[in-house]
């Protein structure tokens, strides 16, 4: 890349390393994967850059890359997650209050697409359109992935989350 | 308000973070180191085929000088061309590009300039004399999820994936010197990601687990590591891309790994 293209990355990389590092948190549950999925996704993207035409399309190119590394990685025998009929742990969850630790191992229950579909539309603020885009998707299975996500939430949380049933 | 509860929820999980880890300079570092590493693979690659290219030219003028000799069926197509009928089917036109069978069937090119690296319908050890199966990954620490060499035999086995773009994977890091491409692809009205694993030996394998809509196959290589092909399809596509492949293109890939 040439220098124009060096400063416009590293601009992009500033205004979003801190939203993508977050996205990846809860998409995984561990701040050090998650820095180790978003360090690679701005690399991926460090090597495309000039490939992305359209800036607009930055944000969804590396979502879609995270959102994908992310599932994948969930699908590898190492480090394969595993889903249980017993909820994780939650202490500490009030009656109307979830707390951090809570939502994130719940989260953690969560089947990785739906979860990435939870993630983008209620930590990025993506509509079903953007998300369905980011995930390269129809807007349909973005809704289903909403609600059963939302169910699996709901089902691992308890009454704290019943605000959650008008969400979906 | 549900919503609005729901993203306040989502942000406040997420705001303790710890400082970064990375800086933009250690993500050029790391682009820049491989960009690097896959320059210095495709350059090996190259000069790999021309040894190989070069053997079976010089294999092909020795045999052509010496009227006892008979070609074997090892021969690489040059000879078999050059030797005057002198193959083992004893007609001029033997060689990958007349059979129907191995990656014919798939079909890959006879074009010369994919000789080098393109499966011959009897496998790897005639289209590769001298080379054996590709194998390891050297000295790399971490898996590059878009290998040139593997990239090579992929598409050389499947010429319809020569022009699929990469997918945007991220550097999973497992050691042992595996193998990875990713591409997007579109099989007519269908589209998805395929993937090629190639997992070394004693290492496990890198992909186990299937889903709905995808399509995957796993064949032990000629190294003795394992080779999987899967194929993934959009969610909006009508069925998975080279679904119906996956067996055969594994198969296909086995001897050249």
């Amino acid at each position: 890349m040439d220098d124009a293209d060096e400063q416009a990355f590293a601009e992009y990389f500033r205004a979003r390393r801190d939203t993508v590092r977050r996205t990846a948190y809860l998409l995984c549950g561990d701040w050090h994967r998650a820095d180790d999925h978003a360090q690679s996704a701005f690399v991926a993207l460090h090597r495309h850059w000039r490939r992305i035409r359209d800036p607009r399309a930055l944000d969804a190119w590396v979502r879609r890359t995270l959102v994908r590394a992310v599932v994948d990685e969930s699908r590898r025998p190492w480090r394969r997650e595993r889903f249980t009929d017993r909820p994780p742990e939650v202490a500490g969850v009030g009656p109307d209050i979830v707390t951090r630790t809570a939502l994130v191992a719940a989260l953690r229950a969560v089947p990785a697409r739906q979860r990435a579909v939870l993630v983008l539309r209620f930590l990025e603020g993506l509509d079903v359109a953007g998300t369905a885009a980011a995930l390269g998707c129809s807007e349909g299975t973005v809704k289903s992935q909403t609600s059963h996500g939302l169910a699996a939430l709901r089902r691992i949380l308890g009454d704290s989350l019943d605000d959650l049933r008008e969400a979906g | 308000m549900n919503s609005e509860r729901l993203n306040d929820a989502f942000r406040d999980a997420a705001s303790d973070a710890p400082e970064a880890g990375f800086s933009v300079d250690d993500v050029r570092r790391e682009s820049h180191r491989i960009g690097r590493r896959n320059r210095m693979l495709l350059t090996g690659g190259i000069a790999a085929a021309v040894i190989v290219l070069a053997g079976g030219v010089t294999t092909g003028v020795v045999l052509t000088r010496d009227p006892g000799a008979v070609t074997s069926a090892a021969a690489p197509v040059d000879s078999g061309q050059r030797s005057n009928g002198q193959g083992s089917n004893g007609q001029g036109s033997s060689g990958p590009g007349s059979s129907g069978s191995g990656a014919r069937e798939l079909g890959a090119p006879n074009a010369a300039g994919e000789a080098p690296l393109a499966p011959s319908p009897g496998g790897a050890a005639e289209s590769r004399p001298g080379t054996g199966p590709l194998g390891p990954a050297a000295g790399q620490d971490c898996v590059n999820p878009q290998d040139p060499a593997l990239r090579s035999l992929v598409d050389s086995v499947v010429p319809e994936l020569a022009s699929a773009r990469e997918a945007p994977t991220t550097m999973v890091c497992r050691p042992g010197g595996g193998r990875e491409v990713n591409l997007e692809v579109t099989d007519g009205p269908l589209t998805g990601l395929f993937s090629v694993v190639y997992t070394p030996p004693g290492e496990p394998p890198a992909q186990t687990g299937a889903a709905s809509n995808w399509a995957m196959s796993a064949v032990t290589t000629a190294s003795g590591g394992q080779v999987t092909v899967t194929s993934r399809a959009d969610a909006d596509s009508g069925g998975t891309p080279f679904g119906r492949r996956v067996e055969s293109i594994a198969e296909a890939l086995a001897p050249l790994l």
